[in-house]
């Protein structure tokens, strides 16, 4: 199967936020791209006369969507391979519906010269699966003391700058690198977070670090970074993305901020919908992560965030790791969850669930993040690449050790119930499974 | 499977000792009485003696103690010689910051030695529960200290040396004083309590030694001493843990003794035969002044004796069920 090869997908659903589309119709691919979507559903035997070498997808009861675009996954490659590499990864996200992936800087060596995002983007294109876009380092050596070479990385292709999870302990310095980063037009990712607050902690400082006596992170964490990003974010003029928030307040302060006129997006990672303090396992290290698990009413206003479009995108925050670093005294484990998997479907029963309407829920994981990070991804509209997915939307499956595709085994998803699965996936008109 | 399921065998006997949680009254009431087993009370010269047997004459038990430690691991030393084991202590320093052994392959080397039953202390929350999960059949273990999670022989002695004393626990009125954020002796004690039937548990301090959500533990929090001694029948002195705090989480050490320390006009709040406990060791002038540290209603030396047979009786009870359940 090559480039050249037509496709027709007949009889599904086509989902496209960002046309905001929802109906039977056929689509038809050629030389990579989209080439028609023909909503008169009697048209099929003419279009399969036109194109009469093209491979015939029946996609009959199923949804047919746009390649998932993930602002935040981490493929370990390269510095830690031992966990995942670039092309177990990238095969997994593509297995799951993920077709365009935005990868942290902070690898190992990090992302702060053209020739590393360059290495990076040739590895995924010999594994033939996800899109990569790395993400370039906004301090030098992610150290948060001086400027990266934003300019430089920008030229090379990165899609935005971030300092990953690490501290920014110089506000002098993020200021200078908002700054900068805003004459060139280069979107800054933030993670907000004070240091010091956070400490060493590693739960929600509330019931569930009083009861288990696990060092804590308090919401002020989150809430004093936020208001420092924002006060920057407004006095540079910089376009902004909060990457990762997971607290009640900071859903209201970024609301307000959007309201008055900062060019300032936001994600949430799909964990902090679907769980809160309360679902996790006693000294469970598949339940470490961070930002921490809050509360159900944090979980609920988070929630409300992506309704009312507060919160842009939900990504993945994908993070395999190999067993011994989860295996040891919760605090002394490592952060993360492998993650890829359960985006599609958890984004399917959070639609369901909390009646948020399918086209807006998808639209967290398709054009709105691609919005985000400025790529031609995300939709399904003639002359854009042909990156799609057809849905199972009614299969119940369980995803176990064996199934998950990832190298990273750590889920405390395992042996949960799922609705909804990625059957088919196609990027760049090219089926890959 | 939670750390308070894991210790109970399917029947619901007590196979390792790790948290408090999940212990019913009568788990608490069996430790009790099994140490009274171990302790004589000679009235005549008013001193407690402890009772020496060979119940566990063929087992090795390990100290590990990943924290340093002399008085708790001294007393489970003797404990366990008491019982006729044989004794090994480990005194290792650990770190997650150190590229050294994993705490699991230090407990599987010690499994390769024969050893029977672990002692555990470690700073982080959840390290005798981990250990617990991945020992053999036909070893126990006993949390000697978890962070700051639990510290559930100490909360067992504290309650024993209570009972001795004042036994309706349901009609008690007891305070506890000092770093309860930091302390896994509170939780326990807490916990303990709780599940004996105590209803008026106080926690006194600054917010800054307090942990949040305290109340939905069903304990009340005060700032001053006046208020939560008043009308107390125990008062439970917790050490400030200097070693365990990141920065300042109370003045000077004068403000702290004047504010919170324990000394006869602030004992004047409590009961006229209020009684005093602190799991040691003690820092005098600062949680407690040396009139009261050593006065009658000081039940602080007895606790020490205490604490040898109440570790005997947990380490026997676990020992025993864990060979039961396993054949």
């Amino acid at each position: 199967m090559n480039m050249e090869q037509t496709l027709i997908i007949s009889n599904g659903t086509l989902i496209d936020p960002n046309s905001q589309t929802q109906c039977t119709a056929h689509i038809v691919i050629a030389d990579g791209k989209f080439l028609h979507i023909e909503k008169n559903i009697n048209e099929l035997s003419s279009l399969e006369k036109k194109f009469e070498n093209a491979l015939k997808i029946d996609a009959q009861d199923k949804l047919v969507m746009p390649g998932l675009v993930d602002l935040r996954a981490r493929f370990r490659e390269p510095g830690e391979e031992y966990k995942a590499t670039i092309a177990s990864e990238s095969y997994a996200a593509a297995k799951a519906g993920i077709t365009s992936v935005c990868i942290p800087p902070d690898t190992d060596p990090i992302i702060d010269k053209p020739s590393v995002a360059n290495t990076i983007v040739e590895k995924s294109r010999l594994a033939n699966a996800a899109k990569v876009y790395p993400l370039a380092a906004l301090s030098h050596q992610l150290e948060g003391g001086k400027l990266g070479d934003i300019w430089t990385m920008a030229s090379a292709g990165c899609v935005g700058v971030s300092n990953a999870k690490r501290p920014i302990t110089s506000v002098l310095m993020q200021r200078r690198a908002m700054q900068y980063a805003a004459s060139f037009d280069i979107t800054v990712h933030l993670y907000p977070q004070d240091h010091e607050l956070l400490g060493n902690g590693c739960v929600h400082e509330g019931l569930t670090s009083t009861r288990l006596g696990l060092p804590a992170i308090p919401s002020a964490a989150e809430i004093v970074g936020l208001a420092r990003d924002i006060a920057l974010i407004e006095t540079t003029g910089v376009t902004a993305h909060i990457m990762g928030i997971s607290c009640a307040r900071s859903v209201e302060m970024i609301a307000q901020a959007q309201q008055n006129g900062l060019d300032i997006t936001a994600d949430v990672d799909i964990h902090h919908l679907l769980m809160n303090e309360n679902d996790m396992r006693d000294f469970d290290s598949n339940f470490h992560i961070q930002p921490p698990l809050r509360t159900a009413n944090d979980q609920q206003a988070l929630i409300e965030g992506i309704k009312s479009g507060v919160i842009q995108a939900v990504c993945s925050d994908h993070q395999p790791h190999d067993d011994d670093s989860k295996l040891a005294p919760f605090s002394e484990t490592e952060p993360g969850i492998s993650s890829l998997e359960i985006l599609l479907p958890s984004i399917l029963s959070i639609s369901q669930k909390h009646e948020i309407n399918l086209l807006d829920a998808i639209a967290s994981i398709t054009n709105k993040p691609a919005k985000i990070a400025r790529l031609e991804a995300g939709n399904i509209t003639p002359n854009q690449p042909a990156d799609c997915i057809i849905v199972d939307p009614n299969e119940n499956w369980k995803l176990t050790n064996d199934n998950i595709n990832s190298s990273g085994k750590n889920s405390p998803y395992i042996q949960q119930s799922l609705t909804g699965r990625c059957e088919k996936t196609i990027i760049n008109g090219l089926l890959i499974n | 499977m939670s750390d308070a399921q894991l210790q109970l065998t399917p029947q619901g006997k007590l196979q390792h000792f790790l948290t408090i949680d999940g212990l019913s009254k009568q788990h608490l009431i069996d430790i009790m009485d099994t140490a009274k087993q171990y302790i004589q009370f000679d009235q005549k010269k008013n001193k407690s003696k402890l009772i020496k047997t060979d119940t566990l004459r063929d087992k090795t038990v390990v100290n590990l103690f990943f924290e340093p430690s002399t008085r708790t691991r001294t007393t489970f030393e003797i404990a366990a010689k008491h019982l006729g084991a044989d004794v090994i202590n480990l005194n290792v320093a650990r770190s997650s910051a150190s590229k050294g052994e994993t705490l699991l392959d230090t407990i599987h080397n010690l499994e390769a030695m024969h050893a029977d039953q672990f002692v555990i202390r470690d700073s982080n929350a959840g390290a005798a529960y981990f250990a617990a999960q991945h020992v053999e059949d036909h070893v126990s273990v006993l949390n000697a200290g978890d962070g700051r999670h639990a510290h559930p022989t100490q909360a067992m002695l504290d309650m024993f040396t209570i009972r001795e004393h004042k036994p309706n626990f349901e009609d008690l009125s007891v305070a506890i004083v000092g770093d309860i954020l930091h302390s896994r002796v509170a939780r326990s004690q807490i916990g303990a309590l709780k599940t004996l039937g105590t209803k008026d548990i106080r926690v006194i301090g600054p917010n800054t030694l307090l942990p949040t959500e305290i109340d939905a533990l069903g304990v009340k929090s005060f700032n001053s001493m006046q208020e939560g001694l008043e009308g107390t029948d125990l008062v439970m002195m917790l050490r400030l843990q200097r070693e365990r705090m990141e920065g300042q989480l109370f003045a000077s050490d004068r403000e702290y003794f004047n504010a919170f320390g324990l000394n006869h006009s602030k004992m004047q709040y409590a009961k006229d035969d209020a009684l005093v406990l602190h799991p040691g060791p003690i820092n005098r002038g600062l949680e407690i002044s040396s009139d009261i540290a050593d006065s009658q209603r000081s039940l602080i030396l007895p606790q020490v004796t205490n604490g040898i047979a109440v570790r005997m009786a947990i380490m026997q009870i676990t020992q025993t069920h864990r060979a039961e359940a396993n054949g």
